[in-house]
């Protein structure tokens, strides 16, 4: 029997022709704008770029702490509960004596904006063994408190180990030194194992000490990473410097990390130090490897790194160069 | 090809410093594998609605994407005029990836006739986005995406086809379908300025083709019984290239002047693999087991293991004449091949008549696909990501005997609802040191589309 006429059909056609060619107009059903770039994975190698200028903002992008008459150097960072970080780093007068320097704090929740907490001092040297130099500092959050490392001492160089149960605002000092002959820590707890980068006084190289406690530690016979030596190498005549992280990825395994400092050639008199930041990593803490080419993974001129890891950001603290004193600098990835 | 010729000099030295950028920043990056969208989430909402099992069952211009053989079953004109969408939710350690929507219309033609006795037909099916008509986006090599999911929806799909029907129930069918590829090459000839970029005086020549591809398909389907039909069909694989190349040379110095270097030239070439469709093969059968239950099955071969990493291979040539030890360009890594490998694909789908009155046909349709993934766990420097594929889709339609007086064959208007699951994935890598880490991978797509068949 031969279809009738009928209305229902008409409308039931004229609302198919709509949806069928209402997209072919333009009007889609959902956003297509482009995605795949952000919130990628990273595990802290890398590459850094310097916070770039933004004159619309409070901050002296891409320094976080520099003074016309004072130095900023060495910094150290740990995460802050609410968001930010908490930053240390060791402030130096220009005047004599050389090493009369303190450890600084403060706490910002975005680099490019104002410090919530303006830097203050933390840490003074206030032990005979400093010998009024405190300085270098690492700091590690256990989960219970904050547990520092610090570089102290002019004629023993060594490093110092301090605690805190309230965001490193005040420590409490161990009487000792626990790694003598020591300097430039780098610390990182596993939750089993503590580990310590660090440097030695007249002796080549990046060294490591291991410990369950934190207080007794046992050196490497060797240093674990060393100058290369090769032409155009960016840690072709030093490393130091070091910063170690126990980096947990999202797969629940974790690795060591380790940012350290490069330099390819020493200054001629009166001149700066140009280093630049490497990056080499572990699972288990003794076999040390790079991912590709040794390139690094900041720029010159930018030494004494500290990171900090957060999901898919990481932000690396650095010190260098800002007119005629040295500051901390800002660099993120990505 | 387009070919354009310019005098210029502050412009034309501004173009020279954009156009080297692009290419630089085109020559770190990789392109991403791809297919096309019928291939993601099927041809029409029939198809779609049957998880795709309908190589030996298609009965409407959709035989266009599954079987060009089967175009040669139908007496009428048949025109599908539909619209498909689907939306990625694809997250890498929780944070979604944002990948893009595909959308467009799907729209396929089949026009039977006979030729010394024997029924033949030719067919044309087109799935049109409408956001872009195919895109090329690049990403650098390291860079962690999914793999099938980036550019592989972002493309047309043409194809042409022409069928026949044999004696013994056998029909057999096949066509062409097209993509395009892109060569170019971009030149710069003059004065480079130094100290003064700005007073360059470059001839900016462009020549750029949009090249043809072409790949087969071809099906075969064989009525064995009343009830029963077997096919097979075979969509070809293809490569589509981006062959980009830079030159620009001259003196570099001021106009008037000695030039400070004399004929330097650079020259910069990426060639990039930036579509890739596996072969596949497939065998299927359709059974109508019962007057109201009709069962669809297909099992593809789908040969990724050809797959050959997308990332640009790039050649720098640098004469800069004393200058030469200032530049220091370190040769390109060799490219980690991806090691995918070749999957089968199996596709069921049922329909089923639901009512059945004298004005209307009522069917709902239900199907399930399981893809699994080509590529491996990505624990080296690739991050091509991707993961198995469990499809569940579901549809209904209703035919209609015509519409009003004007259109007097029936009329089938179809919708189906796909949702596509990607199971976590863990990717852990071999070196502590490698720049992305462990990260963990999973998502969903979820698709729908709205189809009208057309018998005149």
């Amino acid at each position: 029997m031969p279809a009738r006429p009928r209305a229902s059909h008409a409308r039931a056609a004229a609302a198919v022709a709509v949806l069928a060619l209402a997209p072919a107009c333009g009007i889609g059903f959902a956003d297509d704008t482009s995605g795949g770039h952000d919130d990628l994975p990273t595990s802290g190698a890398g590459p850094f770029g310097r916070l770039p200028v933004d004159e619309t903002t409070p901050a002296d992008e891409p320094w976080l702490a520099t003074d016309r008459t004072l130095d900023f150097t060495e910094p150290a960072l740990v995460a802050r509960a609410g968001g930010g970080f908490v930053y240390f780093v060791t402030r130096e007068s220009p005047d004599l004596p050389v090493g009369d320097s303190e450890i600084w704090r403060g706490a910002i929740r975005d680099p490019r904006q104002l410090p919530d907490e303006p830097l203050a001092p933390a840490v003074i040297a206030d032990q005979v063994w400093e010998e009024g130099h405190v300085a270098a500092p690492a700091v590690v959050d256990d989960g219970a408190r904050l547990v520092m490392f610090y570089e102290g001492g002019l004629t023993t160089v060594s490093i110092g180990r301090a605690v805190s149960s309230d965001g490193g605002r005040t420590w409490q000092k161990d009487p000792a030194p626990v790694l003598v002959g020591a300097r430039a820590p780098g610390v990182a707890f596993d939750g089993a194992l503590w580990l310590a980068a660090f440097t030695r006084p007249g002796e080549d190289g990046i060294w490591l000490a291991r410990s369950g406690d934190g207080v007794a530690w046992v050196v490497d016979a060797a240093p674990t990473l060393v100058p290369t030596g090769v032409e155009d190498s960016f840690e072709r005549v030093a490393v130091g410097s070091p910063w170690l992280a126990w980096v947990v990825e999202s797969t629940g395994r974790g690795h060591w990390a380790m940012w350290y400092a490069g330099l390819e050639k020493f200054p001629l008199e009166g001149d700066l130090p140009r280093p630049a930041v490497g990056y080499v990593a572990s699972f288990d803490g003794m076999a040390w490897g790079r991912s590709g080419a040794p390139r690094p993974v900041l720029a010159a001129p930018a030494g004494a790194p500290a990171v900090l890891v957060s999901g898919p950001r990481a932000t690396l603290l650095f010190d260098g160069p800002a007119g005629r004193r040295l500051a901390v600098g800002v660099a993120t990835h990505p | 090809m387009t070919r354009a010729r310019l005098a210029t000099a502050a412009p034309a030295a501004l173009a020279a410093t954009a156009a080297l950028a692009a290419l630089a920043a085109l020559a770190a990056t990789a392109a991403p594998a791809a297919a096309n969208p019928a291939d993601l989430f099927g041809f029409g909402a029939r198809a779609q609605g049957m998880g795709g099992a309908l190589t030996a069952g298609t009965d409407d211009a959709g035989a266009n994407y599954y079987n060009p053989a089967l175009l040669a079953g139908g007496d009428a004109i048949r025109i599908d005029v539909g619209y498909q969408l689907a939306q990625p939710l694809l997250s890498v350690d929780g944070h979604s990836q944002g990948v893009d929507t595909s959308r467009g219309l799907a729209l396929g033609l089949a026009v039977p006739g006979r030729l010394a006795g024997a029924r033949l037909a030719i067919g044309a099916g087109l799935f049109l986005p409408d956001q872009q008509l195919t895109r090329t986006r690049t990403l650098p090599s390291p860079q962690p995406r999914w793999a099938l999911y980036d550019n592989r929806p972002q493309r047309l799909f043409l194809a042409a086809n022409l069928a026949f029907e044999l004696p013994g129930g056998v029909s057999v069918g096949g066509g062409i379908a097209y993509m395009s590829g892109m060569k170019g090459v971009v030149q710069l000839e003059g004065i480079v300025g130094f100290p003064d970029p700005a007073s360059s005086q470059l001839v900016l020549d462009m020549d750029v083709d949009l090249k043809t591809i072409r790949y087969a398909q071809a099906g075969v389907a064989w009525q064995a019984t009343p009830w029963l039909t077997l096919a097979a069909s075979y969509r070809g694989g293809f490569r589509l290239v981006l062959d980009q190349t830079f030159r620009l040379s001259g003196d570099i110095g001021s106009p008037g002047a000695p030039p400070l270097v004399e004929d330097g030239f650079l020259h910069l070439r990426t060639v990039a693999q930036d579509l890739f469709q596996p072969m596949q093969v497939t065998a299927a059968l359709h059974a109508q087991l019962t007057p109201r239950l009709a069962l669809g099955f297909d099992l593809a071969w789908h040969r990724w293991s050809v797959f050959e990493n997308p990332a640009a291979n790039i050649d720098i040539e640098l004469d800069i004449g004393d200058f030469n030890d200032l530049v220091n360009i370190p040769p390109q890594d060799p490219l980690p091949a991806p090691h995918f490998h070749d999957i089968a694909v199996p596709r069921l789908g049922v329909e089923w008549v639901a009512r059945r009155t004298p004005r209307r046909v009522w069917r709902v349709r239900g199907g399930y696909t399981y893809e699994p993934s080509p590529a491996p766990e990505q624990s080296g420097a690739t991050n091509y990501i991707d993961g198995d594929k469990h499809t569940l889709a579901t549809g209904a339609g209703v035919e209609l005997p015509g519409l009003g007086g004007v259109i007097l064959r029936p009329v089938a208007i179809d919708v189906s609802l796909v949702t596509t699951f990607l199971p976590e994935r863990s990717h852990r890598k071999l070196l502590a040191a490698d720049p992305v880490g462990d990260y963990r991978a999973r998502g969903m797509v979820i698709g729908g589309a709205l189809s009208s068949r057309w018998r005149f």
